[in-house]
């Protein structure tokens, strides 16, 4: 990095007429590539030996399942991260940790200067809540490739049949789980239950409620009242109105069991429109209606998930690597993504005439960008160990759900987590 | 080589191939040890000095010596001591009834009869898959909401049932596919113990008039122990440390009403990154393992 702030020093003042990076800067480069097998990852892939062709650079490029793919970058990063180049990121988990060891580049250093930049790639072109959520202890760890918020899925047909308005506040999402529940053999609202897995969905009922994960003085927030409220909604709509064995559920499950009819609505990520949607996958296709989330005392505050390119800090080929980043964020691939269904992080893309012209489901559009805008990224509590303190919590979920006393085990896991929290100071 | 030349070589003193001959012994383990030390030794030696320090995998947590101090917490964490005793109550539940089915399993097989080969071969068929993909396709048929079993007992008149999502049942369903899986193993070494009976004295208590029962009694089962005690201690060990169907079909939920010892160390270590915690924790695992190896040793030495 120092090399990088003199070499910015040196061309500062002549940034005005500084000549912009050329594509094929570093021909015969040869960059290894970490990826997640991710809808992203499929849509890109084809398209890679473009960039070969445009720049010289061979890609090497390894794809896992998403827990192997965590796995294996975190080993290669923590054993110095020489051999990898850039590699798929998704801050909310890891941005905190990735920053704070000093793993990843910072981005900030790249997307603001000029002499890096290839062409018109207009970094302000992205969404301003997604840069933000690549962003953890100072360090922007990514560059953001596709973005997905938490949004209501519901059955239109039984909202019809049974006269019910779409719910647009938290209270009136409670009230038509009610209602429906138990009719034509579905449960009023599927949530995930499973501990861990659950509290990045508990987060958007916590944020609108209008409570946050660590108080004022860092320390675990779950004796707010106001967080007591959202985890008591939460964890009783899976209970009087979720499906038995709620506790098992993450989101295949949840997604699994809207789409084979047994659940009126769900609150998940947005991108699984292309499970519960899909004719192939889904026995409620074409029956399936997007909203955005709904409000609480607190607002509107669905949370915002991210996966970013990364380049590793112990790579030896950061600017090609920045080459490629640039290119697989460039507009162009952008939209082409975009057209395989992923949702996009440029706002240009999703007014493309080509986009408009196939978008299948312009209710859907319109729920996921509307919600841009206010979506908070911290769907994970904003500390290093992540998977520690999301146990913590998704302990006392699990506790409740099976009957405990919510402020009792909220207690238990706040103690737990700001006892991990300390240790991290 | 003629046998001359090998005595020829043998008279000469000194030299390579002399050295080599008076110490065969010790040069031909001498790879084995070798990969035996690279892979074994060195690494446990290795987990030994981990665990006597509070270590994660960045530098941006803390990293110290602490001594004893991750066995100490260990014994004061009441998640170690729950994982130890589901641990137990998982291999209390599996491992005899695996046994006894076992049992009756290579009794049936040894019999003669019809297409014996492919009753074989499918008798064995749950041990050769891969555990990822049997616990994949038990979680499905347990699936409370969408399963295949809670179908079938309400087909006959049952109540459903929450299997992996009820913290009471979770252990014995868990149980339910290890004895589905490993059944047929020992099945397999019970059997190659029958078949390898010699047929006199069962000959000769047929004359006597012994019932089969009798024969069993006092001539099969006294011949089968040395194959039972293996099947044992193979099994013992084995459920002790059973981690890829529980870390697939529950990851130790819910809550932590699965989580055994191994299971809670692979979430130490690969999801908090407490690398030092988890190196004593399995430590312990290992130990726990050892004195119940060597104890069912023991005790077959006796019997």
């Amino acid at each position: 990095m120092t090399v990088l702030l003199a070499l910015t020093t040196v061309l500062v003042p002549s940034a005005a007429q500084a000549q912009t990076l050329k594509w094929d800067a570093y021909k015969g480069t040869s960059l290894r590539l970490l990826l997640n097998q991710h809808p992203w990852t499929t849509a890109i892939q084809p398209y890679f030996p473009e960039f070969e062709k445009l720049t010289g650079i061979k890609l090497v490029v390894e794809t896992y399942p998403e827990a192997q793919f965590r796995q294996k970058v975190l080993v290669e990063l923590s054993t110095g991260g020489a051999n990898l180049d850039a590699f798929m990121l998704s801050p909310g988990q890891e941005g905190q940790l990735y920053a704070r060891s000093g793993w990843v580049e910072d981005m900030d250093n790249y997307v603001n200067n000029r002499s890096l930049l290839v062409g018109n790639w207009a970094f302000s072109d992205f969404y301003p809540s997604v840069v933000k959520s690549t962003q953890y202890a100072g360090v922007m760890t990514g560059i953001p490739i596709q973005t997905e918020t938490t949004m209501l899925f519901y059955r239109k047909d039984l909202f019809q049949k049974y006269q019910i308005a779409v719910p647009k506040t938290l209270t009136q999402l409670e009230a038509a789980a009610k209602a429906l529940n138990g009719k034509d053999g579905v449960v009023g609202i599927a949530l995930r239950g499973k501990g861990a897995a659950a509290t990045s969905q508990f987060a958007p009922y916590m944020y609108s409620s209008g409570s946050t994960w660590l108080n004022a003085s860092g320390e675990a927030n779950y004796s707010d009242a106001k967080f007591v409220g959202a985890m008591n909604l939460y964890t009783r709509l899976i209970r009087n109105y979720g499906p038995a064995a709620a506790v098992t559920m993450s989101w295949p499950e949840v997604t699994n069991l809207f789409a084979q009819g047994k659940a009126a609505m769900f609150t998940d990520a947005s991108l699984f429109r292309s499970i519960v949607d899909d004719p192939k996958s889904s026995t409620v296709a074409g029956k399936v209606g997007f909203a955005a989330f709904p409000a609480g005392a607190g607002g509107r505050k669905p949370t915002v998930t991210t996966w970013a390119l990364a380049l590793s800090k112990g790579s030896k080929n950061k600017q090609a690597g920045w080459l490629f980043t640039q290119w697989a964020t460039n507009r162009q691939n952008q939209l082409r993504v975009l057209l395989k269904e992923v949702p996009a992080v440029r706002r240009s893309v999703w007014n493309d005439a080509a986009f408009k012209a196939q978008d299948k489901n312009p209710e859907w559009t319109r729920a996921h960008l509307s919600q841009l805008a206010s979506a908070n990224p911290q769907w994970n509590p904003p500390v290093s160990s992540v998977g520690e303190v999301r146990d913590a919590l998704g302990q006392a979920i699990v506790g409740i759900l099976q009957g405990g006393n919510t402020q009792t085990l909220l207690r238990t896991a706040q103690q737990a987590t700001d006892a991990i929290i300390s240790k991290e100071k | 080589m003629s046998l001359v030349s090998l005595k020829d070589r043998r008279r000469q003193p000194g030299g390579l191939s002399s050295w080599l001959d008076r110490n065969i012994r010790w040069v031909f383990p001498l790879p084995a040890v070798a990969v035996l030390f690279a892979l074994t030794i060195l690494p446990l030696l290795f987990n030994l000095v981990l665990g006597t320090q509070d270590r994660s995998v960045s530098d941006a947590l803390p990293s110290r010596f602490v001594g004893a101090g991750n066995y100490l917490q260990a014994l004061n964490d009441p998640r170690f001591w729950n994982a130890t005793k589901l641990m137990f109550q998982f291999t209390a539940i599996a491992v005899p009834l695996q046994m006894l089915l076992g049992l009756g399993l290579a009794l049936l097989l040894n019999r003669k009869m019809k297409a014996q080969g492919i009753v074989r071969a499918l008798v064995l068929l749950p041990m050769i898959s891969t555990p990822v993909a049997v616990a994949l396709i038990w979680a499905l048929m347990m699936d409370p909401n969408l399963g295949v079993l809670n179908y079938f007992l309400e087909t006959l008149g049952l109540s459903r049932s929450l299997w992996l999502a009820d913290a009471q049942l979770v252990i014995p369903a868990l149980a339910l596919v290890d004895i589905w899986q490993w059944t047929p193993l020992v099945a397999l070494i019970l059997l190659a113990g029958l078949q390898t009976m010699p047929d006199e004295p069962f000959e000769a208590a047929r004359i006597d008039g012994a019932s089969s029962w009798q024969a069993f009694r006092y001539i099969t089962w006294p011949m089968l122990q040395a194959s039972l005690f293996a099947a044992l201690t193979l099994r013992l060990i084995d459920a002790l440390k059973t981690f890829d169907i529980i870390e697939v079909m529950t990851q130790g939920g819910p809550g932590s009403a699965s989580e055994t010892l191994n299971v809670y160390a692979y979430h130490t270590g690969f999801e908090f990154l407490r690398v030092g915690y988890t190196a004593a924790l399995l430590t312990l695992l290992l130990v726990i393992v050892a004195v119940v190896a060597v104890s069912v040793n023991l005790l077959r030495r006796r019997v």
